[in-house]
């Protein structure tokens, strides 16, 4: 049944944090609420019920994952606040900064790099997924990619961008490598900023270039794919840079780059996955109009596989709604599975 | 009273404890609940007996509040927030939105067309709220219009000073727009944008933007304006959260304020987008889109002492001064509470707000027109220290105003 995974050309999985339970708001309401009063002992038992709950919430979400049938499955990742948190929270000499808009009503605090980053600071990632929850060979982990990590930080303990990109890329790519080694099959290298800058009309050559040297060296991970998944924005323009990018994946926001735009280039070699849920708007896809469209761009651009993906976390939705998402993308798989 | 650097809050105060308690249970109001707001009922004056009986009547009988019930206590904190702002001397006042649960859900439960999402959704941190969800073109119900009305007739009925001096803060209809999950807009215009993602996205939330605005913000602002109400404040917090709408916003609080006379109209913004990964970021973001703005709205109230950055983020208003200019509502208190903002006693927070409104007039070249305020409503930080964050605000602007 694994070897099938691998064969299929078409294929779906999420691309970010899932949205939260009712009941794991309601847990860290009362801990927070009643914490500040609370016994040792009653606080103790206000952590433990936001632990068991985003514990039931993370075995619900992989099972639904697997059982849509997804082609690789990710932690919900209840425990994380962006996808900079487990830098800032497991990294030495980064931390929270300002508190800054993210998207729609979503704020996160950028990183703030102090000095120079210690590259045996691996492992702080784990802390945020439940990696053994996560089924073999089909496990999945969203890092931040190293580009974006130095161009929404604040960058203060190195004289130039190359060498905190440098610093930067290893401690990703030796993270990568650690959650490999922990069983992970697909690193995921989440790549807002691109999008944001070439749909802003402020994205420079350099900024390419700085993309493709930390990717040059943690674009490939022994043992595991890679995908750098852009998002936030168009990259209908740069597609022929991100293509030759050295990853085994480029998503693409398929809810600001057009069709036109993405089939008017070939990826032959190269995987690509599209995001054409919006993960912003509560409005619901059409699994036939999807399943049309990933056809439409497999004969089009032919790249050597085509997953078909939210274009970013679901968490602006929550849980209910986010679960009707997941039920989207697995009726449009079935649509092209009854195809291939 | 010398007319600069004027003071007001920004929006919501913490709720009493005991309240909030009593209007979900009773039996869980404690003693020292109820000891809390005697202490601050002594501290201005005011009776809460009727507060108190309601509270313990019903603990004695098990029974849940009446909504008369439920109305004695609303109204009662609604009355010492009005009193705490006149005695403390704030020029400008509001109860800290004591008749609405929350800014958002307080418009969100009374919509039509708008229903509330299952799940709270994450905002910052661990924190979350319930969105709304748009099915169908978002009306107001007859309900929040008679509230809005209520309230502002009972701080008019209640204020010992002029009414002129009552600031009403509303939801702005581009705040409404991103707290809502859209369906209705986007799935109408899907077909007519067809292979056009992005603008399929910018055309669906002006859509929604702008039906908020005529159908929900407008008519809230019409029945004000009759009864009386001469200061509006429109909260537009999230007005940069997506740089490439903010056109939106500006059309919003223009199809709002049009046609509407004899108001004075501020927008409120807060936390803008700081790194935007573009060549200007923070409230120069606003420019050149706000040159739009009706002529109405003449004042902008800002967010500016979390970041701790006058300088840097009035620099945009004082150079488009030439081409428009604002009164501004100088945010000189950060209001997150421990441990993202230090707590201080009255006196060194005065001298901090002292020295920011200096910073802010430097900047600006000139203390007219310029409000000291907090960056945003107080909801967050403890009932007792955003009272003493408004005697801290008031002292301050008396020492900014000796130089």
């Amino acid at each position: 049944m694994i070897l099938r995974w691998f064969i299929l050309k078409f294929g779906a999985y999420l691309t970010g944090a899932f949205g939260q339970s009712d009941a794991l708001f309601i847990a860290r309401n009362e801990l927070s609420r009643r914490g500040e009063t609370a016994s040792t002992e009653e606080r103790r038992s206000l952590a433990e019920a936001v632990d068991r709950q985003i514990l039931a919430d993370t075995k619900a979400v992989i099972e639904a994952q697997q059982t849509a049938g997804l082609s690789y499955v990710s932690d919900p990742m209840s425990k994380w606040f962006s996808i900079f948190h487990p830098l800032t929270q497991g990294v030495r000499n980064v931390r929270e900064g300002p508190q800054n808009p993210w998207a729609k009503n979503l704020f996160y605090n950028w990183p703030i790099i102090d000095s120079p980053l210690n590259q045996e600071d691996v492992g702080f990632t784990e802390k945020f997924v439940h990696l053994d929850l996560l089924p073999t060979g089909r496990a999945a982990v969203i890092l931040p990619s190293p580009y974006t990590v130095l161009m929404a930080s604040d960058v203060k303990g190195y004289q130039d961008q190359r060498s905190a990109l440098r610093d930067i890329t290893q401690l990703l790519y030796n993270e990568a490598r650690d959650l490999v080694k922990k069983g992970v099959a697909r690193i995921q290298y989440d790549e807002p900023v691109i999008a944001m800058k070439q749909s802003r009309g402020s994205l420079e050559e350099a900024d390419i270039l700085l993309l493709q040297q930390a990717m040059q060296y943690c674009g490939k991970i022994e043992g595991a794919t890679t995908s750098l998944h852009t998002y936030f924005g168009d990259v209908g323009a740069i597609i022929p840079a991100l293509r030759d990018i050295p990853v085994d994946c480029i998503g693409v926001d398929g809810t600001s780059t057009s069709m036109k735009d993405i089939i008017a280039h070939r990826w032959d070699g190269k995987e690509l996955a599209v995001g054409f849920l919006d993960s912003q708007s509560a409005s619901m896809e059409n699994p036939d109009g999807l399943a049309d469209k990933i056809k439409m761009i497999m004969d089009g651009a032919t790249p050597s596989r085509l997953f078909l993906t939210p274009n970013t976390s679901t968490e602006y939705l929550g849980f209910t709604l986010a679960m009707q998402k997941l039920e989207v993308l697995k009726r449009a798989m079935e649509r092209l599975r009854q195809h291939e | 009273m010398s007319e600069i650097f004027l003071t007001y809050g920004t929006g919501s105060r913490p709720k009493l404890n005991a309240r909030v308690i009593a209007l979900r249970d009773p039996i869980a109001v404690t003693e020292a609940h109820l000891q809390e707001v005697l202490k601050y009922s002594k501290a201005l004056n005011l009776d809460a007996t009727e507060f108190v009986e309601t509270i313990r009547r019903r603990q004695v009988d098990g029974q849940r509040l009446s909504p008369e019930e439920r109305d004695i206590l609303v109204r009662f904190n609604s009355l010492l927030n009005l009193r705490h702002e006149e005695q403390v001397g704030l020029s400008k006042r509001f109860d800290g939105e004591a008749w609405r649960p929350e800014m958002y859900a307080h418009i969100r439960d009374h919509l039509k067309g708008v229903s509330k999402s299952v799940d709270a959704i994450r905002s910052t941190g661990e924190q979350s709220y319930y969105a709304g969800i748009c099915e169908a073109v978002p009306t107001l119900d007859d309900r929040l219009i008679a509230m809005t009305v209520e309230e502002f007739e009972f701080l008019k009925a209640n204020t010992a000073r002029n009414i002129g001096d009552i600031k009403v803060p509303l939801d702005g209809p581009y705040m409404l727009a991103i707290m809502t999950l859209d369906r209705y807009f986007t799935d109408t215009l899907r077909e007519k944008y067809g292979d056009a993602p992005s603008r399929l996205k910018y055309e669906a939330k002006r859509a929604l933007t702008l039906a908020f605005a005529e159908k929900v913000v407008k008519p809230q602002v019409e029945t004000l304006a009759k009864a009386g109400v001469r200061w509006i404040q429109l909260d537009e917090p999230a007005a940069t959260n997506d740089i490439e709408h903010i056109a939106i916003v500006v059309d919003g609080i223009n199809a709002v304020v049009q046609g509407i006379e004899g108001v004075k109209f501020s927008i409120h913004t807060c936390y803008p987008n700081r790194m935007p990964f573009i060549d200007k970021k923070g409230y120069a973001l606003l420019f050149p889109h706000i040159f739009g703005l009706d002529s109405k709205v003449n004042h902008l109230s800002l967010e500016l002492a979390n970041g701790d950055k006058y300088e840097e983020d009035l620099a945009p208003l004082a150079q488009h001064k030439s081409q428009r200019e604002f009164e501004l509502g100088v945010g000189v208190t950060d209001i997150r509470p421990q441990p993202y903002a230090p707590v201080y006693n009255v006196g060194e927070l005065a001298e901090l707000v002292k020295s920011r409104l200096l910073r802010a007039a430097n900047v600006m070249g000139d203390t007219k027109g310029l409000y000291a305020s907090h960056d945003c409503g107080l909801r967050r930080v403890p009932l007792e220290y955003s009272f003493r964050m408004d005697e801290a605000l008031v002292k301050g602007a008396e020492l900014a105003r000796r130089g």
